[in-house]
Parts: C-alpha cells; structure tokens; sequence
C-alpha cells in the first residue's frame, strides 16, 4: 500500500497514531502533497467508514474514532495548509434546529463533510431562523444543513427555510435537511434543496448539490 | 375463563400463560409514560379534561424530560392499566400556584445524576453542561469529590407508604424505579463520550463506570433493602438501540455493557420476592442483545419500539417467546401520533394477535406519550386492548402490525396542534 492509502487504512481502523505517524512520514514529501493526504488519505478512509455504518457493519463508537483521526491528523497539517493556500472545498453552515437539542446525528454529518475537505460553522443545537441566517452570511457559506430529530421540530424547518429564501440568500445557498423523522418526501414539500438519510449520504448529496467533485 | 385480578394477570403473562386478557400497562414504568410540559405541550392535564377527571392531583414531573411519573389513578385505572409503578425521582410540580409554568432551571443532585444543569428546550427540560465532560484521566476521576456511598439515603415516608398501600391494599402489579435504572455515565458525561471512551480510552471508560456502578449498587441496597418487599417487578435499563441500528457493536456490548448490569440485576434481586420479575427498559434496535438479557436475568424487555430495525413482533415472538416477555409494543412513533381513531384500533388488534399467544405480552405504548397526541387515540388504544384482548386471541388475519404501520405512511401526515 502506499503512504496515502494506509492513511485511510488508518482512518478506518481508527487508530490515532498511525495516522499522525503516516502523516507526518507523508508531510516528508513536501508541502504539496497535502491536498492528496487530505482526499486520498482522510476522506478516502472516512468515506469507507461511513458506507460501513450505513450499511450496519460497524457503529456509533467506530466512527467517532474515524473522525477524531481525523481531527488529530488535520491538526498536525494545520501550519502547513495557510503555507499551502488550501482552500476548502465549500463552506457549511449546520445546526440542529429551535426547540430541539439532539446532537449526535449533526456532529456525525459535520464530521464527515470536514473529513470531505469542507469547512463547517456548527450552530449547535435549538437553532433558530436568524442565527442560521446570518451566519450563512457572514461566512458565504455554500450550503446550511439543518437536524430534526422530532416530528414537532421537523415542522419548524419550513418556516427556516422561507425565511432563509426572504433574506436574499435564495439562490445562493442550498438547503439540506436531515433527522430521523424526515423524508424526501418532507424535504420536498418544504422547499429544501436536499435531504440524506445518514451522515455518509449527507457527503454525496452535499456535493452533487455544490457541483463539487 | 374466570377473571383474574390484575396482580394474577400480569404475573401469569409474564410466566407465559394465556389468562383472561391481554394485561396492559400505562405509566408502569420507563418508556410507558406521558408528558407534561407547560405552557405548549400539557397532554397530561389534556388527557385528564378528556376523560372527565375532576380534582385532579397536582401533576409532577421528572426533574428532566416533563414526565408524569406517577400520575392521577383515575387516569391510570380508566386507562386499564394492571401495573402501578414507584419511582425514587424526586418530582416537582410542572405549574407553579398560580397556574404559570414551573420551567426548571437549576442544578440536579440526585442519585441519577450529580450535578447536571437543566435547560428547557423546546418542550423538553434537557439536561445540559455535563458535569464530568471535564474528565479524561484516571486521575480526574481519583479527583471528584464522589459522595459517600454509607450516607444514609432518604426514601420519603409517602413513597413507601405508595409501594405498602399499592402492595398491600389493593391487587395491582407494583414495579419499583430508584430513578437511575441506566449505568452508562452519559448522564455525567456526554452520549458521544460515553461511546467513545471504548475506543479512545477504555480504561477511563470502566473506571468511571465502576464509579457510577458502585454508586447505584450502595443505593440500590438501601432502596430495596426497604421498597423489594413490597414489589413485583424491579426495572432496570440501558439504552442500547437508535432507529435502524444498535449504537454498539455486540463484542462492545459484552466488553463494556453487560458485565455492569449483570452485576446490578444480581444486587436487585436479593431484595426481591423469587416470584418478581427483571423488566429492562431499552429502547430501539436491540434484537442482537436480547440473548444477553436472557442470560443476566431479565424477565422482560421494554419499551419494544416495534417500527426499530428487527424489532417486528413477528421477529421478537419467533426468536424470543416463552423466553422473554414483551411490555410496551404499540408504535407511539407514528400510529398513535399520526393515526386516525380507526387505524389505532387497528394497529391495536394486530400488535396483540402477534404478540399475546402463549401469554408473554403486557400491552402498552413504544414510548411515551407526547404532547400533539389525538386524546381520542389513546383511549382509543387502552381501550381497544381491553375490549381485543379476551383469550383466546385470533390467529394473524390480514397481514402482520409492521406492514399496516408503514403501508400507512404516517410521516406524511402532520401533527395535530
């Protein structure tokens, strides 16, 4: 194998060290590279956990590992990637939505769209309207992705997204939405211009919706 | 058959006997309750207007999650209910004297959890600022200052005088709750810390676990040291399931789960009538555990979210009647939210046809009931349960409860406001 694909190796069994070990024996090869251990290495690995879990074969545990792989490898490219310009891929902004507290599923999906070289504006949970707004402004996010894991907060996602549209971010912004009980069906009916059903979904759809490779 | 007394009834379920009817089982215990959260999701109160309750009790609540532990008995009696729980939480009113919300905003100290804050969100009153979330080291945990585990603990005079008088003065089933059936320290502690402790630093994970484990076994000596003679049923709970899939693997689950509450069920049983039955409370995908429980000792498993993967009774009868016992079951995810009247009772007539042969099921709702809940639907399933529920029960007709839950395509619909 080489250097990049026992990154993702790495990634995908979790393992910490190996992954800060074979990113720094990567890093030996210049600052160029960087881009590749990001796609090749980390997304690579994180998009093989993510087909796992939404297939049922591995669990909540196995991927938060995948994901503070990450977090610990892209620290240690971290003075690099200002030398290096690298520019994210698009810009999220993510929330689970007012009146609902339930983080887990969001956390997931903004794992993985950062493993997937996006740069994320994590709102936190009970998010309402204006704060979604104006951080989607303030960052020319590309993307807001909003969580609902109740049937009662689903119902305030309509009234998010009219008002995201009345703001004037309409054709700049894209709408993804996501939580237990929604469905495409629901995305559809409330105007939003996306809808996963799980975290690794969410990278797919994120990306067909942004034109990204 | 002759009629038995709720108490017999539930008992020969449970021992997978056919008896009169189909016990059932409102606010017995976890997952089995409903809500009370003022100002905009009062179902309780609701429900009382609707069945015509008058001078009702005052209606406390949880200190997290605005639930009715134990609410009035008329409303527990006209919903049928064979059960009666007693639960070791603290409750406080969910309304103030004068009618205005008693929204929490405080710190808990209680045997389930050690300071945790409160913060209404929402309808909910979640539990925020995990207390511990601070701690990564064995050292941190050498550190806290953990209560003494000989303090004596006080159990109120009314809740043991709640447990004799139900025990002893009348013949329904009695299940006892400390308040902290779950071990898991993602009550001190955030879920995904406590999921990725296993991986990231498993020895911390089981000596913070051995720390809340110790904590609930002092407790539940002196708990049911005093309440175990009076009950039928002890509960204990984890909470191993999400909507598709378990949250841990099985080898985790054996490594880090089911030692602990193999150890609690045992300390719990010692203070228990050799009749009384183990009730575990966990609620979605579950089936790769449910051997397990089998092993440790649990009579029963709660609250069976049937529209969770695996979770179809027809699966749970095949692989696991006569073995285990089922209470809960009657999808509140959908049907009794989303549902008409009709297609409640409906749903009601087949959850029984596959669950209740050979005894074995105590019916009641997949979780608890929420606020937006249709009042008549409730009424409607208690009530149909009752009326549906005579042995011998029907064999299948028309097609199993999952395929009519999900052909129906409730999350279509909204809920009612």
């Amino acid at each position: 194998m080489t250097v990049l694909e026992r990154i993702a190796d790495a990634v995908i069994r979790g393992s910490i060290s190996e992954v800060e070990e074979l990113t720094n024996k990567a890093l030996e090869e210049g600052g160029g590279v960087i881009k590749r251990i990001l796609q090749e290495g980390y997304a690579a690995g994180l998009e093989v956990v993510g087909e796992r879990f939404s297939a049922g074969e591995i669990f909540l545990p196995e991927m938060l590992m995948a994901g503070e792989t990450v977090k610990s490898g892209t620290r240690l490219l971290r003075p690099f990637l200002a030398e290096w310009d690298a520019q994210p891929v698009g810009t999220v902004v993510a929330g689970t939505v007012v009146g609902d507290s339930h983080d887990i599923g969001k956390d997931l999906v903004c794992m993985m769209l950062e493993g997937a070289g996006f740069k994320i504006i994590d709102l936190g949970t009970d998010v309402p309207a204006d704060r979604f707004i104006s951080a989607a402004q303030a960052n020319s996010a590309d993307i807001v992705v909003m969580s609902a894991l109740l049937t009662t907060t689903r119902i305030a996602m309509e009234g998010i997204i009219q008002d995201i549209h009345a703001s004037g971010l309409k054709n700049k912004v894209k709408v993804m939405v996501g939580g237990a009980p929604l469905t495409q069906d629901f995305a559809d009916r409330i105007g939003a211009d996306g809808y996963a059903p799980d975290a690794a979904l969410a990278v797919k759809k994120t990306k067909e919706l942004l034109g990204s490779p | 058959m002759k009629e038995m007394t709720p108490r017999e009834r539930v008992y020969a379920a449970l021992n997978f006997q056919e008896t009169d009817r189909v016990p059932i089982s409102f606010a017995g215990g976890v997952g089995n309750r409903i809500v009370e959260s003022a100002p905009d999701g009062m179902i309780c109160s609701e429900l009382y207007k609707y069945l015509g309750i008058t001078n009702p009790e005052p209606i406390m609540i949880s200190p997290t999650f605005n639930l009715v532990n134990h609410p009035d008995e008329q409303a527990v009696q006209r919903l049928h209910s064979d059960v009666r729980a007693v639960w070791g939480t603290p409750l406080h009113p969910a309304v103030n004297a004068d009618g205005t919300p008693n929204i929490v905003s405080t710190t808990v100290n209680t045997h389930q959890s050690i300071g945790h804050k409160v913060k209404r969100v929402g309808l909910y009153d979640m539990p925020v600022d995990d207390p511990m979330l601070y701690m990564t080291t064995e050292k941190d945990i050498d550190e806290y200052p953990w209560p003494d585990l000989d303090a004596r603990i006080d159990i109120p005079e009314e809740l043991i005088e709640r447990a004799r008088h139900f025990h002893e003065d009348t013949d329904y089933f009695v299940a006892g709750l400390t308040g902290r059936e779950n071990p898991w320290y993602f009550f001190e502690t955030a879920m995904q810390r406590w999921l990725i402790d296993m991986k990231l630093r498993p020895k911390f994970y089981h000596k913070m676990m051995g720390k809340t484990v110790e904590r609930m076994l002092a407790y539940n000596e002196q708990w049911y040291g005093v309440m175990g003679k009076y009950l039928d049923a002890a509960w204990v709970g984890e909470d191993l399931g999400t909507q598709e899939n378990p949250f841990i693997s099985h080898d985790d689950y054996l490594e880090f789960c089911k030692p602990y509450q193999a150890t609690i069920i045992k300390s719990i049983r010692k203070h228990l009538r050799p009749e009384a039955k183990i009730i575990i409370h966990s609620c979605g995908s579950v089936y790769p555990f449910i051997e397990d429980f089998i092993e440790i000792g649990v009579n029963v498993l709660n609250p069976v979210q049937t529209l969770a993967k695996n979770m179809e009774p027809w699966r749970l009868k095949r692989d696991f009647g006569g073995r285990i016992a089922f209470l809960g079951g009657f999808d509140t995810q959908t049907l009794l939210s989303l549902g008409t009247v009709e297609e409640v009772k409906e749903g009601v007539r087949r959850l029984i046809q596959q669950l209740a042969h050979g005894g074995g099921f105590v019916f009641g709702t997949s979780h608890n009931i929420q606020p937006n809940t249709p009042l008549e639907n409730i009424t409607a399933a208690f009530d149909t349960a009752v009326e549906y529920g005579r042995y011998p029960i029907p064999e299948s007709t028309g097609g199993n409860f999952i395929d009519f839950v999900k052909g129906l395509n409730l999350s279509e619909r909204e809920v009612s406001q």
